[in-house]
């Protein structure tokens, strides 16, 4: 289940204002299916007013019959499923539904299924130990195994631990920098897009700080000239593809669960195969797959880092290597200027066309590079994503850019832009 | 992605200035033709021509690019216009004009629409080259 975390925030502050009471509301979310995984995305709150519950005391709540149609005509008029939220105020073990909450699941999801035409349902409990969720969808009650917020930090709601960490002294000196971090990349279930000379580094630092699994994916065979800029890669391997090829050298020095995917992330399967993941680190050079990937994780709560360089043609010492968080409450590629309206045009057109436009000029298929470059970009992106991941706490910079030279380095939060394209997949 | 947009932006442009408008939709992309698209400056050898823009089905995401006249266009002197050639689109031929105002991330899709690229047009006319 994932909150935007502005959202998730407002919630449960909004809850817990009324302890020692009980406290409760109706969310309306959307069933998101990605790959195996199934998400329940929370998009609004339908807050409840002072005729909203029969009763409310310390150890019960009921919520009166106009407050639960208010909830379901909300509901209906976005097409959305439903959630209902209520607070152990007083509690500060692990949360998990009394009997009483139960049996009245058991009643809400069967009333609820019926009206909602099938859509799935869900009901929540939280106390200050964090938050239990069951969703009903399809006969059968499902916990959730993993509840976040996702902002500028991707955070356990749950307050679940991420994953076992590996205590090897392979990770030793690792853990020490770290701390708690470590734990949660051990756990982390890792998306690298591109597997060229930004992309092969980020997967390559992600298979060496130990994340539980990586997923890399890439439609691409390895030529020559990617071999200067592709970590892992031997001119022997030319002709093979750069998906397999990256995977095979991680492999090679990583205990990762690794998986090497030959496919375009603008193909539906694929795109489906990043956002089962926690993080999509977008490391590719054209703007079809990254507008795709804008566009998902606004849409879908998957928080995306962008990595990559901007070349300047007429001076090539003024390039920069950058990398942009991507999430509910940060600016978009479009909010940034860094999606390319011509280009992305250019992208679309027919390979025909495209090869006119290149024949006088006016498109340019491949960008000057270096893997000094590219390596900068990957850094940057890895820091970002141990920002995502709270090493820094909340309010990092979610853009940083840095020149070739290293001379100019730069790190700020840009507003969300009010008019951009992104506004038409917000939901926070 | 709102194929409508393309459509409505257009119609309110051709609509304002009583143009023929058509479209045409192949290979992703949407083709606006204004037919008889008066040209604001004498130094063309006619005063009006069939005029053509594309985009893609992506609009406003992706920027315009070139604009398209009918092929026998001419200076006055019967010169051809600088930064002009012959491109093939929609089975026919089109006098390309090499404009490019969107050019190094230049396109804003919050602000940036047809309308604007429109006024690139006509200054690209009123250059009178």
């Amino acid at each position: 289940m994932s909150f935007p975390a502005g959202l998730y925030r407002r919630l449960t502050s909004f809850l817990e204002s009324a302890e020692p009471l009980e406290n409760g509301c109706y969310l309306t979310a959307d069933w998101h299916a990605a790959g195996r995984v199934r998400r329940m995305l929370v998009r609004s709150a339908v807050l409840p007013d002072e005729r909203s519950w029969n009763a409310q005391g310390k150890g019960s709540l009921n919520p009166s019959s106009r407050y639960l149609n208010r909830a379901v005509g909300e509901a209906e008029r976005a097409g959305s499923s439903l959630l209902f939220v209520h607070t152990h105020p007083s509690s500060d073990h692990p949360p998990a539904f009394s009997g009483v909450d139960e049996a009245t699941n058991e009643v809400f999801f069967r009333d609820m299924s019926s009206l909602l035409h099938g859509r799935p349902v869900g009901s929540a409990v939280l106390s200050r130990a964090g938050m239990h969720a069951v969703v009903h969808h399809e006969g059968r009650a499902h916990p959730a195994h993993r509840i976040e917020a996702v902002g500028s930090t991707l955070e356990r709601a749950d307050r679940a631990r991420d994953g076992a960490a590996r205590h090897s002294p392979a990770h030793a000196r690792q853990e020490a920098m770290l701390g708690p971090v470590h734990e949660r990349i051990c756990g982390l279930d890792v998306c690298v897009v591109g597997a060229g000379g930004v992309g092969s580094c980020v997967a390559a630092q992600v298979a060496r700080l130990g994340a539980g699994r990586i997923r890399l994916v890439d439609p691409d065979v390895l030529e020559e000239s990617n071999v200067s800029r592709v970590y892992g890669s031997r001119l022997e391997q030319v002709g093979s593809h750069k998906a397999d090829v990256v995977a095979e050298y991680m492999r090679s020095f990583s205990s990762s669960e690794v998986r090497a995917v030959r496919g375009d992330i603008c193909d539906d399967e694929h795109l489906a195969c990043a956002l089962e993941a926690d993080v999509v680190l977008c490391c590719t050079d054209n703007m079809r797959s990254r507008d795709k990937l804008n566009e998902a994780s606004l849409r879908y709560y998957r928080p995306l880092i962008d990595v990559g360089c901007n070349v300047v043609t007429e001076n090539r010492l003024e390039s920069t290597a950058y990398a942009q968080s991507v999430t509910p409450e940060t600016a978009c590629l479009w909010c940034t200027g860094q999606m390319d309206g011509k280009r992305l045009g250019d992208e679309l057109l027919t390979g025909e066309q495209r090869l006119a436009k290149a024949r006088l000029g006016y498109y340019e298929p491949h960008q000057p590079s270096t893997v000094a470059l590219t390596t900068w970009a990957a850094c940057l992106g890895v820091d970002k994503l141990f920002s995502l991941l709270g090493l820094y706490g909340r309010g990092r910079s979610s853009v940083s850019y840095v020149d070739i030279t290293g001379e100019f380095c730069q790190h700020r939060t840009p507003p969300v832009k009010k008019g951009c394209v992104c506004a038409e997949f917000r939901f926070d | 992605m709102n194929p409508d947009k393309l459509r409505s932006d257009a119609s309110r442009f051709a609509g304002a200035r009583g143009l023929a408008l058509g479209f045409e939709e192949k290979d992703g992309l949407v083709y606006v033709t204004f037919d008889r698209y008066p040209i604001p400056s004498p130094a063309y050898d006619r005063d009006r021509t069939r005029l053509m823009i594309f985009n893609t089905v992506e609009y406003p995401k992706t920027a315009f690019d070139m604009f398209f006249t009918d092929p026998r266009v001419r200076l006055a002197s019967g010169r051809m216009p600088e930064g002009t050639s012959i491109a093939n689109h929609l089975g026919r031929e089109w006098l390309q004009w090499s404009i490019h105002p969107y050019n190094d991330g230049r396109w804003d899709p919050g602000r940036d629409d047809l309308d604007g690229f429109m006024d690139y047009v006509e200054r690209r006319f009123k250059n009178g080259d």
